[in-house]
């Protein structure tokens, strides 16, 4: 099995994620604005306390939940890790995916990573900030194995 | 994508599904102009440019969508690379679809078009995994990478299919489809309601001579619905054939718009045969397949054999579903307990004979309200006599090489062919006071799309309890 027990998360998730948390941010400032017409003590208050969840994001939530955050081979499975509150962790057989979605968002594109969804009989679990690489590597791999 | 990969555009024709969701907001601007005229042109670009501005978005988003929605046909599979601005690329293995629909209605056909959806197990319930608008050529080869050795068609009689459309009708669906168009008559034919109504004054008035006006018009309003319904089943379902290609079976039907549905034979769920109270005295039944992807379809009953006499039926069946439906061991409600059938319409009866009797005694429009009542008895004699006939011929047996539940489900009986692997469990409830008669309710659980339980009600205890193991040592090999 080819990268087995390799880490396939990229780190360039990790930016992608903090520019999302930043364009939040920027529309933040319209919800303050619609305040500020109201309240103006109110409307800073607002503003404080998004800037203050901006920094913890940015810098406390986002690397722990990278860290926390993983994908990897297995002996014909994937094993999927995430969360950083509530900690999950799921063993994909490949015999057990019925397909797999790459999907891209502009941003994901520009860093060159993907977002890869594993679609099963009920349910499907999806894994963000796999690099494109991997994620063809991924379903190749689920391919073959489907046809062996 | 890969860049040596060669993709295909979708069918034009597939805009129309986008603008489909925003079919009412978009003729807002038209409608606008009709009921308030603005006069001058200030007032027209006032009242249009909120709208306007909301059509031309949708367009631009539904022609975008059309332009970035690609697909290749591989030799294993369909690759579809879509999405405007969060780009999305699958490939779907032919091994894993497990129903594959074609569905060619009058505008498709006009185009050259065809609705192709995939199904597999992985999707949503609601709807198809992929479903796409391709050029009637590719649908066809896409078909033709299934086909194989064919089994005989078997094909329904005209008579046959315009019994079952007659039993599946309902005024309730026939109104809602006739209400909107005979609404609009008026302002775009020019014609009245009245005319269309008047129509159906003759039959009625010849079967029923005395009738009071406003049972009169209920009845005209009924036999109107009845009839739209009727005619839209039998479109639907006329030209019915079904045979065995290989690996699938693959039913066609339609009169103006064709839909070919394959289905994966090791896939189904369960099989089940259907009939009515009406149908059983034609000694008519259908049978249909529960599975990934059936039923998705609007209206889709996922029929495999239409009307037919039950031998008949059985052994198309057998050709069609490799399922022996000969019953070894069955068991069905003990004697006596028939009461237990009829508590929800004896309870529905009482309630009524209370209403009737309050109004009419005590109401204004005591006469008005009398034919109403009469009318409203019918259903609720109807119920009781199905229920009567329910408990007669509800059983749980085991096949050869599946287990059958014979079970009611609103006013249709329907038998479940349940092969032992895609059984999911079986439970036995007792309430105290079967406890004490010794009788039991047995639950069988099966999966396709969405869990769905079958229950028999009443069995004798011991003998289902023995018959539960039977078939758990059967799930178990």
């Amino acid at each position: 099995m080819p990268n087995e027990g390799k880490e396939l998360l990229s780190r360039r998730a990790l930016t992608v994620w903090r520019i999302r948390i930043g364009a939040l941010y920027i529309l933040s400032g319209f919800l303050t604005g619609g305040i500020f017409v109201f309240s103006h003590t109110a409307a800073l208050a607002a503003k404080i306390l998004f800037t203050v969840l901006l920094i913890l994001f940015v810098f406390v939530f986002c690397p722990a939940a990278f860290n926390k955050t993983s994908c990897r081979f297995c002996e014909r499975a994937i094993m999927v890790e995430k969360g950083l509150i509530f900690h999950r962790i799921s063993e994909i057989p490949f015999s057990k995916i019925e397909y797999c979605v790459i999907s891209q968002t502009p941003c994901e594109k520009l860093y060159g990573i993907s977002t890869l969804t594993f679609l099963c009989a009920g349910s499907f679990e999806t894994v963000r900030g796999i690099s494109l690489i991997n994620s063809e590597k991924i379903n190749l791999t689920f391919q073959k194995g489907e046809k062996s | 994508m890969k860049k040596n990969e060669y993709y295909n555009h979708i069918h034009p024709l597939s805009l129309t599904k986008k603008l489909k969701l925003s079919a009412l907001l978009l003729l807002l601007p038209i409608i606008q102009q009709i009921l308030y005229r603005p006069t001058g042109i200030a007032e027209i670009i006032g009242s249009m440019s909120l709208n306007t501005l909301y059509s031309a978005f949708v367009t631009t988003f539904a022609i975008m969508s059309y332009r970035r929605c690609l697909y290749r046909i591989a030799p294993n599979g369909i690759k579809i690379c879509s999405g405007i601005i969060n780009r999305k690329r699958l490939l779907l293995p032919f091994d894993r679809i497990q129903t594959m629909i074609f569905h060619e209605d009058i505008l498709s056909r006009l185009f050259n078009a065809a609705w192709v959806y995939f199904d597999t197990a992985g999707g949503r319930k609601n709807s198809a995994d992929i479903s796409v608008c391709l050029n009637r050529k590719t649908a066809y080869a896409v078909r033709k990478l299934i086909a194989s050795k064919k089994t005989e068609k078997i094909r329904c009689s005209i008579l046959n299919m315009l019994l079952m459309a007659a039993f599946w009708s309902n005024p309730v669906s026939g109104l809602l489809f006739s209400v909107p168009v005979v609404y609009h008559l008026k302002t775009i034919f020019g014609l009245a309601p009245n005319d269309l109504l008047s129509s159906v004054d003759t039959p009625i008035r010849h079967i029923l001579p005395n009738i009071s006006p406003a049972a009169e018009m209920l009845a005209k309003i009924m036999i109107i619905g009845w009839l739209v319904s009727f005619v839209v089943q039998f479109f639907k379902y006329a030209n019915f054939t079904c045979c065995r290609e290989g690996k699938y079976i693959v039913t066609s039907r339609g009169l103006a718009s064709r839909t070919l549905i394959c289905t994966k034979a090791d896939g189904i769920t369960a099989v089940t045969i259907d009939h009515t109270l009406i149908m059983h005295l034609f000694r008519l039944k259908s049978a249909s397949v529960f599975t990934i992807g059936s039923g998705k379809l609007k209206g889709d009953k996922s029929l495999i054999i239409p009307a037919e006499k039950e031998a008949a039926l059985c052994r198309r069946l057998e050709e069609i579903v490799p399922m022996n439906t000969a019953e070894l061991k069955t068991v069905s409600p003990k004697k006596g307990s028939v009461l237990s059938y009829l508590y929800a319409p004896l309870i529905a009866a009482a309630a009524y004979i209370f209403a009737a009797y309050f109004f009419i005694s005590f109401g204004e429009f005591a006469a008005q309200l009398r034919a109403a009542a009469a009318v409203a008895a019918i259903p609720i004699i109807w119920w009781i006599i199905f229920r009567v006939y329910a408990f007669k011929t509800s059983f749980i047996s085991i096949c050869d090489n599946c287990a059958a539940i014979n079970s009611y489900d609103r006013l249709t009986m329907r038998k479940f062919y349940i092969p032992f692997d895609k059984l999911q469990y079986i439970t036995i409830k007792q309430n105290p006071f079967q406890k004490r008669k010794g009788c039991c309710n047995m639950t069988i659980y099966m999966y396709y799309e969405k869990t769905v339980k079958r229950t028999v009600r009443q069995l004798p205890f011991r003998e289902a309890t023995e018959l539960a193991q039977l078939i758990r040592s059967h799930m178990r090999k």
